[in-house]
């Protein structure tokens, strides 16, 4: 179904670029649909945000840009630049209060989801392969400290990109996950978190991942916590990579169902799916990659 | 020497290539692998490969023959089902390393995977680092050799075969069980470590107990006559 | 009727001895929603094109989609895979044999390609499974195409299972196992753990067979949309979708009548499963699991298969009389044994002719069903030529239920409606 690739920094560099090349060595693993997180320098008076218009391509933009200027000003808030690549538009809103407000005015707007919400993150996703973003001419922060992406082989009516990864907690800033595998539990997991309010954008089961990651990591908790709590309710197959602002961390299922290899060295930590991912941003043949044991919890942080 | 560089040549072609030269006495190095999956499966001679580099899933899966040596890594399902020939791995090799094995040798240099030797029937695989979770998982036959440590559950489920271990055993799996290693064991054991140039040193010896493989209880016309 | 019939009481008290789940062959036996519950509907407008012996092309094609040598079969039935261990050396001859005889195909089930066996069959598929008993490259090179053993009809998510009493030396020798044991195998290949690894699975398949012959999934239906859209998407030519009628050598009962969707429902969905992942027409599904007679086969191709197997039917015109204990080594008619003594109980009539007749009349029956439908070619036969006989059948097929009515009926108030529009 899927394959996954992160790369945490210790400076800032081409996170961006990078994970794209991760991806396309990824792609025959997951042909539909691309996506990456990226975390970049940090906004003090924006969120950075990613929406995305369902429907026809093209209908509608300017009107919906309009309704949303419109919709943040009440709230005190202004667009300070807007973007577009395929049917996503990505805002930046000069807004100092909680992102909440800013995700509560979008609500105004019917027929748009909201991909991502952060003071670094960014999350793109479309439909096709990696070489589309590679190629299109459309702005977004190439450079960051780190980040995470994923190829999907979608199964679905038609391939959706609300159900592509990376997911976020609709709400929840700067949190960002992508996942191989299947929770096989999902269902009495999700209705757990929608009966405390949690809410959920899709049936696809890594979305899940990302809306239990945010009831935990709202409540204070260590990422590194999080997930060994995570493993122990979770039941399936899993190896899934949760990004945050400060942090990057993964886990694998107890069986190690779903392939994963790491590379640690100087200047960055590598992960993804395949080694082919690797080879692709880094110099030389032979690269000293290890596959984490199954069970396996890592958290790096700045 | 014969030379393939694998970049900008699609698999199929590498392979078509590897099995056309099944009887040349000349060594093949395969350059620029990239860790792509799939590369020499299927051969049947006495080929002697090169593989200068990382490979990815099932190196050298479904061969009666040919030697094949990569310097990198390798991924998943290593040796995949080997009849005969050697698969030899310089550094790491990812899960279930063996799988199926039905003759042959592969050795891994590095540490393998979770699962490796999974299904084996016969052969052998030598791991010179540490084994993964569940090594020897549902072996029949063959033998494993772990100079490192194995992790949790090895030899589980295990129908026969043998699973020798020089290091550390994290734990058993159901229904595996230590057992007096022989003198010929040794004997064996030693000659394997040697032709590998490998250190040989004291080893532990895990086989089933064979507990697991035959229902306690049966009823009417199932009962055995 | 009681829920506590006096099966289920003999149950119990079994299992009050036995002290774990009861095993037995075939596959789910109780009544269920199966072809008999929909009907062809014959178009007046064509009856005068019908003729007496009609010249209806049965030829089919299997897994034109990549393979180089796609299966050219005379009929769109074959025999169903069913391994030695299960039946006998000899029914597996026999099989291949009669399958040859009837130019259509049949499958070496888990367990190795027996030598006998290439060498009675015209078309023979090979499986892998996730046991790899006697799995080889150079029976794969022989093969006509190969299918992935991913589950069965009878027990989806359970793996392959052989008692100890029917595991000879002999079939231990080309297993690969210990004799005597009771074998359960696992239910997952190791190195398949979701359709990514499928995709580089399939591909190393392909690259030993040199792209030649077609790869396919053997499905017991259970999620069938989702497995079929994964299906389509890594790329395979053909897809056997065993039903939760289809049989086996051994299983759990409980697993075998409860686990999994009956034959009907499973190859509606598959259409809808292709259609979704935008592959209509591309993944040949071969249909299986209580095929009886060339009626349930025309039904199953007029829904969407491409061809249809049969296994426990294929036994029974070797005079299996179902009793349901091919387990035990101790099969009443010599079949689905491996004990000598057993063996000699096979009656002598019945040979591969048996199998190549009853192929044959499904063949034929196919033929006239075709032609009743004012059509020339038994592929066809579709949607349209189908109806459903009852509410339930409408459910799950989606057919309607009378001439009359278009959508098949969504509440009891639209039910009435419509059965009083028939009467």
């Amino acid at each position: 179904m899927c394959g996954v690739a992160g790369i945490w920094r210790k400076a800032p560099a081409e996170v961006g670029q990078e994970l794209l090349t991760m991806l396309e060595a990824l792609q025959h693993r997951g042909p539909d649909s691309t996506g990456i997180a990226l975390f970049s320098s940090p906004e003090t008076h924006c969120w950075k945000t990613w929406l995305h218009l369902k429907g026809e391509s093209g209908n509608g933009f300017d009107e919906k840009l309009a309704g949303l200027k419109t919709a943040l000003a009440e709230i005190g808030g202004n667009i300070r630049s807007s973007d577009r690549f395929e049917n996503c538009i990505r805002l930046q809103v000069e807004y100092d209060g909680r992102p909440e407000d800013v995700t509560g005015s979008f609500d105004v707007e019917n027929g748009m989801d909201l991909f991502s919400i952060g003071r670094s993150l960014e999350i793109i996703k479309w439909v096709g392969t990696a070489r589309k973003l590679v190629k299109s001419p459309s702005t977004w922060e190439r450079t960051g400290t780190h980040g995470i992406g994923h190829v999907r082989l979608a199964t679905e009516s038609h391939v959706e990109v609300s159900h592509a990864h990376p997911f976020s907690a609709h709400g929840y800033p700067d949190l960002a996950i992508v996942h191989n595998g299947q929770i096989t539990n999902y269902y009495k997991l999700r209705r757990r978190l929608e009966a405390k309010g949690f809410r959920f954008f899709t049936d696809n089961d890594s979305e899940l991942i990302a809306v239990y990651l945010s009831e935990r990591l709202g409540d204070g908790e260590a990422l590194n916590d999080v997930l060994h709590q995570a493993q122990a309710d979770f039941d399936g197959t899993y190896t899934f990579l949760a990004a945050t602002e400060e942090s990057l961390g993964f886990a694998r299922d107890p069986l190690g169902a779903k392939p994963l290899l790491l590379l640690e060295c100087e200047d960055l930590v590598a992960m993804a799916t395949e080694e082919i991912a690797l080879q692709g941003i880094l110099e030389g043949e032979t690269l000293n990659t290890i596959e984490p044991l199954p069970g396996t919890v890592r958290v790096w942080s700045k | 020497m014969v030379e393939i560089d694998a970049s900008g040549m699609d698999t199929a072609d590498i392979n078509l290539k590897l099995h056309d030269l099944s009887s040349t006495q000349e060594s093949i190095i395969i350059r620029h692998p990239e860790a792509r999956h799939n590369f020499a499966v299927g051969l049947d001679g006495s080929q002697h490969i090169i593989i200068d580099g990382s490979v990815g899933y099932f190196c050298g899966g479904l061969c009666d023959g040919p030697t094949i040596e990569v310097k990198g890594n390798a991924a998943w399902g290593m040796a995949d089902n080997l009849m005969s020939g050697t698969v030899v791995v310089r550094q790491n090799a990812g899960s279930v390393a063996g799988i199926g094995m039905r003759g042959g040798t592969g050795v891994v240099y590095g540490n393998a995977g979770s699962r490796s030797g999974q299904a084996m029937k016969k052969g052998t695989l030598l791991i010179a680092g540490d084994a993964g979770f569940m090594t020897g998982y549902f072996m029949i036959g063959g033998r494993i050799v772990i100079l490192g440590g194995a992790a949790e559950g090895l030899g589980e489920c295990m129908i026969r075969g043998e699973i020798f271990v020089a290091g550390p055993i994290a734990s058993l799996g159901q229904d595996a069980i230590e057992t007096e290693i022989s003198d010929r064991d040794r004997q064996w054991l030693s000659g394997l470590l040697d032709r590998w140039q490998l250190g040989a040193t004291t080893f532990r010896k895990v086989v089933s107990a064979e507990g697991l493989h035959h229902y306690e209880t049966y009823e009417g016309k199932e009962r055995p006559k | 009727m009681s829920i506590w019939s006096k099966e289920i009481v003999r149950d119990i008290r079994t299992k009050a001895k036995l002290g774990r789940y009861r095993v037995r062959g075939y596959g789910a036996c109780r009544a269920m929603p199966h072809f008999d519950d929909i009907a062809f509907r014959i178009d007046p407008k064509r009856l005068d094109e019908i003729g007496t012996e009609p010249n209806c092309n049965l030829h089919t094609k299997i897994g034109s989609r990549f393979a180089k040598r796609p299966l050219e079969l005379d009929i769109p039935v074959m025999v169903a895979p069913m391994s030695f261990g299960a039946v006998s050396k000899k029914v597996k001859t026999i099989l291949a044999a009669g399958s040859a005889l009837a130019g259509t195909a049949s499958g070496t089930g888990e367990g190795g390609m027996l030598d006998d066996e290439r060498a009675a069959a015209d078309k023979l598929i090979y499986q892998l499974t996730p046991g790899r008993y006697g799995f080889s490259p150079h029976d794969l090179r022989r093969a006509d195409a190969v299918e992935f053993y991913m589950s069965q009809g009878a027990k989806p998510g359970m793996g392959g299972q052989l008692m100890g009493a029917k595991v000879t030396e002999e079939l231990a020798s080309m297993r690969g196992i210990p004799a005597g044991i009771d074998l359960r195998s696992p239910s997952r290949h190791g190195d398949i753990l979701g359709a990514d690894d499928l995709v580089i699975k399939v591909e190393e398949i392909r690259e030993v067979t040199n792209w030649q012959c077609p790869i396919g999934l053997k499905l017991g239906a259970g999620r069938v949309r989702e497995d079929m859209a994964i299906a389509a998407k890594v790329g395979v030519d053909f897809v056997s979708l065993d039903g939760l009628q289809g049989g086996t050598g051994a299983g759990p009962e409980i697993i075998l009548e409860n686990m999994g969707i009956p034959s009907l429902a499973a190859i509606g969905l598959a259409m809808k499963g292709l259609e979704e992942a935008g592959a209509t027409g591309e993944v040949d599904v071969i249909a299986m699991g209580g095929i009886r007679n060339g009626m349930d086969a025309a039904k199953a191709i007029a829904l969407g298969a491409k061809a249809v197997a049969i296994g426990s039917a294929a036994l029974i015109a070797l005079d299996c009389i179902s009793c349901l204990q091919c387990h035990t080594n101790r099969c009443p008619t010599g079949l689905t044994t491996q004990d000598p003594a057993q063996l000699q109980r096979l009656n002598p009539d019945c040979t591969e002719i048996s199998v190549a007749n009853l192929l044959n009349s499904l063949a034929r029956e196919m033929a006239i069903v075709t032609a009743a439908c004012g059509k020339s070619d038994v592929h066809h036969l579709s949607r349209s030529d189908l109806v459903a006989l009852n509410p339930d059948a409408a459910a799950i097929t989606g057919l309607p239920m009378t001439e009359k009515n278009k959508e098949p009926p969504t509440s009891s108030g639209k039910q009435r409606m419509a059965l009083s529009e028939t009467v």
